[in-house]
């Protein structure tokens, strides 16, 4: 779901994609008003550690320990 | 002492993970205000370019709101805010705040197609204290790179314009139905527009579940809204994402 630089591979408007692209390492934004989707689910497009690109966004976390997650 | 319209943006305070946003901070800003100078209008919100070689957080956008100084209150707001950023604001951000009289801005142009590049070009620090002083506009740095200068100015450039950014926050009704008419009446907002064109149907109601959110467009706060078969229904947090 994610490329080798990490940003998620479905853009912006892929709520379902996002909601299962969730991964243990998921923070909740702590500002409500940058969350995008409902704070009622668990959503990449919530997440404190996804910074937003052009196209997507990329993972933060992944960055930061090239950890390898297998979706 | 003659008391005149007053914007203020702030930009790049935080930092992934710190315990306040930047959104946060400008609202402890306006509320200060509120207590000791004035009335705020609400924050909006202004999504800047989302670029490789921009240095920010994680979404790249700035806080605007205005209210009403005089010259001595000016400094001093100026100077708690200054104050305030920088014991606040997160150690490794790159603040910047933007003041300004409206009526000292120069060219009103100017500055706002400096604030629309900000949305869609890699701008730099020269260019923003250049456009600062051409225009009349208190610029600083706070912290490190300071970087957030460039988005602080276009906060202020983009919220002038009158034709950018949405509401921080929300309007709460402790109703879930309305008529577009009393939303305008009780003046929660200026303007409701449904997304496809079609014109408003004033006895169609407004449904929604959550509070209201509105747009800024032609300096008017216009309410989005689509069409369902039955009544309109707000845009929600997904469309207005992109504004």
């Amino acid at each position: 779901m994610f490329s080798v630089n990490n940003e998620f591979m479905f853009g912006k408007m892929s709520f379902e994609m996002a909601q299962k692209s969730v991964c243990e390492k998921f923070i909740l934004d702590t500002d409500e008003e940058e969350c995008v989707v409902s704070t009622d689910t668990s959503s990449c497009y919530n997440c404190l550690y996804r910074k937003w690109t052009q196209q997507s966004f990329v993972c933060i976390q992944r960055s930061r320990n090239e950890q390898k997650y297998s979706f | 002492m003659e008391k005149f319209k007053t914007y203020i943006a702030i930009d790049d305070t935080d930092e992934i993970g710190y315990f306040i946003s930047t959104g946060e901070i400008c609202e402890h800003i306006a509320k200060h205000i509120n207590s000791n100078y004035s009335k705020t209008t609400p924050i909006t919100r202004h999504q800047l370019y989302l670029h490789e070689s921009i240095a920010y957080t994680s979404h790249n956008s700035s806080m605007c709101f205005t209210c009403q100084l005089n010259p001595q209150s000016f400094e001093e707001v100026k100077a708690f805010i200054l104050e305030y950023i920088t014991h606040i604001s997160a150690p490794s951000s790159s603040g910047g705040v933007a003041m300004v009289f409206e009526k000292d801005i120069f060219q009103n142009k100017t500055l706002i197609d400096y604030g629309f590049d900000a949305k869609n070009k890699v701008l730099n620090k020269d260019l923003a204290y250049r456009i600062a002083k051409e225009q009349n506009v208190f610029l600083q740095e706070i912290k490190n790179e300071g970087n957030g200068i460039i988005g602080a100015l276009a906060g202020v450039a983009l919220r002038l314009s009158g034709n950018d950014g949405r509401l921080r926050g929300k309007i709460t009704l402790d109703k879930r139905v309305i008529l577009p008419e009393e939303l305008l009446v009780k003046g929660f907002v200026d303007g409701i527009e449904v997304v496809n064109g079609k014109a408003l149907i004033a006895s169609k109601k407004i449904t929604f579940d959550d509070g209201l959110k509105w747009i800024l467009k032609e300096g008017k706060r216009v309410l989005l809204v689509e069409d369902t078969q039955n009544f309109y229904r707000p845009l929600g947090k997904e469309s207005l994402a992109v504004f």
